[in-house]
């Protein structure tokens, strides 16, 4: 269940995109990275705060600075970052009186019962085991040992054992954080990957 | 060990238990600074494989279950770190066992940032290996010497099963060859009556099977006990001594080889007080072989 519906207070012209972007970065190519960040930062800002639907409070934050710019405001280069913030924690703020008013639980209220399994969902788990055993037998050895490492034991254990093998391999423990989240992303991207390709469409029920 | 008070503090944020002012602090780093947003995201992405393994607390379980186990992609994704995680550990365990090294190329792996953990590993593994080689062949050296042992001893067993076989067969070839009357003396005994004359009529011949054997004659005296011994002499008819023996009691045992076909007769002589001799009594028998 999604939060309040999402009133739409303006609409980003062609002008007012050009205009943000060139705050951004004046290289054009730039500016489409940074916005690309930025719209991902506020995708899991809104995301960790609880909405339910962060992505569109993400574009709805952009289009509010756009808005901005297009009359007038300027952003400094060095503070562009926490502009977007400042706005999206006006709309955060918005949004909660709006869950509020229209008494919408927020997020971490809601618990939707799981989805009953079909019989595509099995064969899909099958697929999905052959794709999991696939993509961890052909990850590379030291990336294997990575991760069993660092996904090794419970409590100060646990970090005692991070911390030791952030020493062996001579890398901060943020570092070796990343390391060990890139290389879950791999398999991840891997396995998605490989059940998209061998998955099965269900045949639809005659009528 | 605990975590740093920035990981700690960045965990409340994404579990939901940050106070505000934490929160505007954690987001406007984030904000500016790219590696900082990252370490959220790979802590978020960290959190869920840590839960799908039950490594988190229960009350950041409790928190982690209200803020990320919402909707059904999140159960996809705890599910989907829980299987990868579980087929990760199988992996390497199974890969304890050389069998791994055709997938990755010995100096690839060994230009890994991980060499210094896989070094410490290996040399590790060398020890236990190389511990477990020795007492594996100090315990076959054992194992061989008992085996030796047990040769040893199963050898020296034969040769006494063999030695008593071999016994056993002499003996059995030494009975196979005696004599049989050796073996099994075969012993005629008679009684006879003293004074007998050799009239056929009244005596009765002694029939003796032909061959070896003894001849036991009982002499039935009429006088018992007078002699605390005897002489006896076994003559033919015509005078000739075939035997003599000296008794204790009036019976004497003659070979049968001595005692062809014919008449003969016992002269029997006791022995009183001072080694003289008085006549104990004649018997006469008449021996007939067949």
């Amino acid at each position: 269940m999604d939060g309040p519906a999402l009133k739409k207070d303006w609409t980003v012209t062609q002008a007012a995109f050009d205009l943000l972007l060139q705050q951004l970065d004046p290289d054009r190519e730039r500016a489409g990275e940074v916005y690309e960040q930025i719209r991902h930062k506020l995708t899991k800002f809104f995301q960790w705060r609880g909405v339910s639907t962060p992505d569109d409070y993400a574009d709805r934050t952009i289009d509010r600075v756009a808005r901005k710019i297009g009359e007038g405001a300027e952003i400094h280069t060095q503070n562009v970052y926490l502009f977007f913030h400042g706005v999206a924690i006006n709309v955060l703020r918005e949004h909660w009186k709006q869950v509020q008013k229209a008494d919408v639980k927020p997020l971490d209220e809601i618990q939707p019962p799981p989805a009953p399994e079909t019989g595509g969902e099995a064969k899909e788990k099958e697929v999905k085991l052959q794709c999991l055993d696939g993509c961890v037998q052909r990850l590379p050895a030291n990336h294997l040992v990575l991760i069993t490492e660092y996904h090794q034991g419970e409590g100060g254990a646990k970090i005692a054992r991070r911390n030791a093998l952030a020493e062996q391999l001579g890398i901060p423990l943020n570092a070796l954080r990343i390391r060990a989240f890139r290389i879950r992303g791999e398999l991840e991207s891997c396995i998605t990957d490989c059940v998209k390709r061998n998955e099965f469409p269900v045949t639809p029920l005659e009528k | 060990m605990k975590r740093t008070e920035q990981d700690e503090a960045m965990i409340r944020y994404l579990l939901g238990e940050a106070t505000e002012d934490e929160q505007t602090r954690i987001e406007e780093q984030f904000f500016q600074n790219d590696d900082s947003y990252q370490q959220l995201v790979a802590l978020e992405d960290e959190l869920r494989y840590d839960y799908a393994q039950g490594g988190l607390t229960r009350k950041e379980r409790a928190s982690f279950e209200k803020r990320f186990l919402n909707t059904d992609e999140d159960r996809r994704k705890v599910a989907l770190a829980k299987e990868v995680m579980a087929r990760a550990h199988s992996e390497r365990a199974a890969t304890m066992v050389p069998a791994r090294a055709e997938r990755t190329s010995f100096w690839q792996f060994f230009s890994s940032p991980l060499r210094l953990s896989f070094a410490a590993s290996t040399a590790l593994l060398a020890v236990l290996g190389a511990f477990l080689t020795l007492h594996s062949v100090h315990l076959s050296d054992q194992l061989d010497q008992l085996r030796a042992q047990r040769s040893s001893d199963q050898q020296t067993a034969q040769q006494q099963v063999a030695a008593l076989e071999k016994q056993r067969a002499d003996l059995q070839q030494q009975l196979n060859s005696r004599p049989t009357q050796q073996a099994t003396p075969t012993l005629f005994s008679f009684v006879l009556m003293p004074g007998m004359t050799r009239d056929a009529d009244v005596t009765k011949p002694l029939l003796i099977p032909a061959g070896d054997g003894e001849v036991r004659l009982q002499l039935d005296l009429k006088k018992k006990g007078a002699y605390k011994s005897y002489l006896a002499s076994v003559q033919t008819i015509d005078g000739e001594q075939v035997w003599s023996q000296n008794l204790q009691s009036a019976q004497l045992t003659v070979p049968a080889k001595v005692l062809p076909s014919g008449d003969y007769v016992v002269e029997l002589k006791g022995i009183v007080a001072g080694g003289e001799t008085e006549n104990a009594g004649e018997f006469y028998f008449t021996v007939v072989r067949k």
